[in-house]
């Protein structure tokens, strides 16, 4: 059956079968009860499941993020709500410190599996501490893994996986995206963690990446083979630790010609990564255009409408990219 | 009228009347008058404004904060130096931040307070002592102690105020701050108003000690306590708090307010009943000044006719001013 759910919808959905399938499975955050999550996330699972299951905390977020460690210790499943990632900086020391390292000080003894989801993104105008894309950030910890969906199919696959998995998840979702729809089927189902999406299929240029850039790359890639004749191929990388390096050199290997694109500012940002692992390989002798990165501006988010808009990425200014790399500018 | 709550640091508890010369002073009492009444005309026009899509972004409004606001900040002078929350509109425009400036920010024009990097929350001005407008809950506090700190060390004789909400009182860094300010005897007030939520949390759902006025004993801190809805109280418990920090005695002030306006924009109000709402807003801190001031026959009908009409005309002025000028620019940096 053909159904559409929204990014929003389809990880209520998720949440709420994990939550039904697995009693351990609980829900904690600022305001995710009765005001629904700031938003609109857990919905009305408050409804359904009640206070003990979906709980409100207070604005310490300290207190509950290492609460949520504690308790994913002892078994439970918690899956932890902030409600932006810029907040990450007040309760860092459970994720950097513990959570991520407990596994391996205590030599593969005690796992936490705990699920800290949060919202990310500009565009909103949110100004400086509501808008960073800050994924590369949490990649650079051994311990946690990154997961960043942008569709809805992908969102509930990918929480689901998220929620069972043993390790602490870093689970990111695009705040411009949540109203974004696809078909999603009813059913729980997973997508492995680690394993990257090909949008698109095409032999001319891979443009890989991930998170709220992808509507945009996929625009882009139907403007270039209309107006251009340059078919693209578009890898999801859904998530970026564990990330899934064959899938981005197959396509490489074939297409010669890559460009990543993010929304995350483009100095030292998750892009750099990729480029390196390409360059580590021969493939290197065999690309027809040197690697290209596009990312934000090295800024924290502007204010004003037009600010913002100029400093992250644009749909115009990656076609101008693209086309210098096919020499056609 | 209600008197002032002082706690002292061993929790020892004593009420003080207000001051009989403030209670006296209609010329102050106007000018309070007229800055909420500006505060809630520019509030209310930016509402209009977001909601006809003419600005983008957030907005937290403090409608029915008024006099918490526009009493603690008359209390101070130029000197002194406020942080203020990501719900600071009604803070700026006390301590001096010219509405056309805020009416730029937030159409993101380069005249605006901020340069147009700010917006609603971040609207700061140096020059009016207004050093940060915070969107992060509970930061102001370690920066507060901070700003006293150098005032102390320059020996100036000027005072840091933190504003926070009810919420941010249980972030770690709240708690940390006032051990720090008391333990180094820092010229600060933390400025709490409480508006009772934070977001759609009530307070006996986050704090496991309703009682505001506990938290300081712990830090070996003071607190007063006051009728935030009450104009001439707040000024005259805020004249209480800053003469302590001046003496580096840094203290915790409550106003207990009530916010009539929802959280943000995402705000549905299913927290919350419409006969709490309803109840409050019998008790509007602009009405209840107004409401004195007739009865002290200190103004008349026509008078507030006349203040109606210019706040009007200033609000108008502004945005048309804001309109007109040039957008942000890009700042190199
Ligand atoms: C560190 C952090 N956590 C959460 C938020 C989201 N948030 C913004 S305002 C707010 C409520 C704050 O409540 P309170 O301190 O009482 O201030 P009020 O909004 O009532 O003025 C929350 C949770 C934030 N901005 N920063
Ligand atoms: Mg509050």
């Amino acid at each position: 059956m053909v159904r559409k759910l929204s990014i929003r919808l389809a990880l209520r959905e998720a949440m709420r079968q994990e939550m039904e399938n697995d009693e351990t499975v609980f829900i904690m955050g600022e305001d995710v009860g009765v005001y629904q999550g700031v938003n609109q996330v857990t919905g009305n699972l408050i409804y359904e499941f009640g206070p003990e299951r979906v709980m409100d905390t207070p604005i310490s977020e300290t207190a509950f993020l290492g609460t949520a460690v504690g308790s994913a210790m002892l078994g439970l499943k918690p899956v932890v709500e902030l409600q932006v990632a810029d907040f990450i900086s007040v309760c860092l020391d459970p994720l950097l410190n513990q959570a991520a390292k407990i596994r391996f000080m205590s030599g593969n003894q005690i796992n936490v599996p705990m699920v800290l989801r949060a919202a990310f993104g500009a565009g909103l105008g949110a100004a400086a501490q509501h808008s960073q894309s800050l994924e590369a950030f949490f990649c650079h910890i051994p311990g946690i893994k990154v997961v960043m969906p942008a569709t809805a199919y992908d969102a509930k696959g990918l929480l689901i996986s998220a929620i069972r998995d043993s390790d602490p998840i870093v689970f990111l979702e695009p705040r411009a995206l949540y109203t974004d729809e696809s078909e999603v089927p009813i059913k729980p189902y997973t997508i492995p963690l680690g394993k990257a999406d090909l949008k698109r299929e095409g032999k001319d240029i891979s443009i890989i990446t991930y998170g709220s850039m992808l509507p945009v790359c996929l625009e882009l890639s139907l403007i270039l083979e209309k107006k251009y004749n340059i078919d693209c191929e578009v890898i999801d990388l859904r998530s970026l630790q564990p990330l899934d390096t064959d899938t981005i050199l197959n396509s490489v290997a074939k297409t010669k010609r890559v460009i990543i694109v993010h929304e995350a500012v483009r100095f030292a940002g998750f892009g750099a990564e990729i480029a390196a692992q390409i360059s580590q390989t021969d493939l290197i002798y065999e690309l027809k255009s040197p690697i290209r990165r596009v990312g934000a501006k090295f800024t924290p988010i502007p204010f004003a409408k037009h600010l913002e808009e100029s400093t992250l990425p644009q749909l115009k200014s990656l076609l101008a990219e693209i086309l210098a790399m096919f020499e056609l500018t | 009228m209600s008197k002032i709550k002082f706690v002292d640091a061993n929790g020892e508890i004593s009420f003080k009347e207000l001051d009989i010369q403030i209670v006296q002073n209609f010329k102050l009492q106007k000018e309070l008058l007229y800055k909420m009444k500006l505060a809630r005309a520019f509030e209310e026009k930016t509402n209009e404004l977001y909601a006809t899509g003419f600005i983008h972004g957030t907005l937290h409004l403090a409608i029915g904060q008024e006099a918490a606001a526009i009493g603690s900040t008359a209390a101070m002078t130029p000197e002194d130096k406020i942080l203020i929350t990501h719900r600071g509109h009604i803070e700026a425009i006390g301590k001096g931040m010219s509405i056309t400036s805020m009416f730029s920010e937030l159409l993101g024009k380069d005249s605006g307070a901020s340069k147009g990097y700010g917006g609603s929350m971040h609207m700061i001005d140096p020059d009016k002592g207004i050093l940060h407008a915070n969107g992060i809950v509970g930061a102001n506090a370690p920066l507060a102690c901070g700003i006293a700190l150098a005032l102390k060390k320059q020996k100036k004789d000027a005072i840091a105020t933190c504003y926070l909400g009810d919420g941010a009182m249980n972030e770690g860094a709240y708690s940390e701050s006032l051990n720090l300010a008391s333990l180094w005897q820092l010229p600060v007030v933390f400025a709490t108003v409480n508006n009772q939520y934070g977001m759609s949390t009530p307070i006996h759902k986050s704090h496991a000690n309703t009682d505001l006025t506990q938290r300081g004993i712990a830090f070996n801190l003071p607190t007063i306590e006051a009728d935030g809805n009450h104009v001439l109280t707040v000024y005259c418990a805020m004249k209480l708090a800053r003469a302590f920090a001046l003496k580096n005695q840094p203290v915790i002030l409550i106003l207990n307010t009530y916010r009539i306006s929802g959280h943000s924009r995402s705000d549905k109000n299913r927290y919350r009943k419409d006969s709490e709402i309803l109840a409050w807003k019998k008790r509007c801190p602009i009405k209840t000044l107004e409401n004195s001031l007739l009865e002290q026959k200190q103004i008349n009908q026509k008078d507030l006719e006349k203040t109606d009409f210019k706040i009007k005309n200033k609000i108008n002025s502004a945005i048309q001013t804001a309109q007109l000028s040039e957008l942000a620019k890009e700042i190199q940096w």
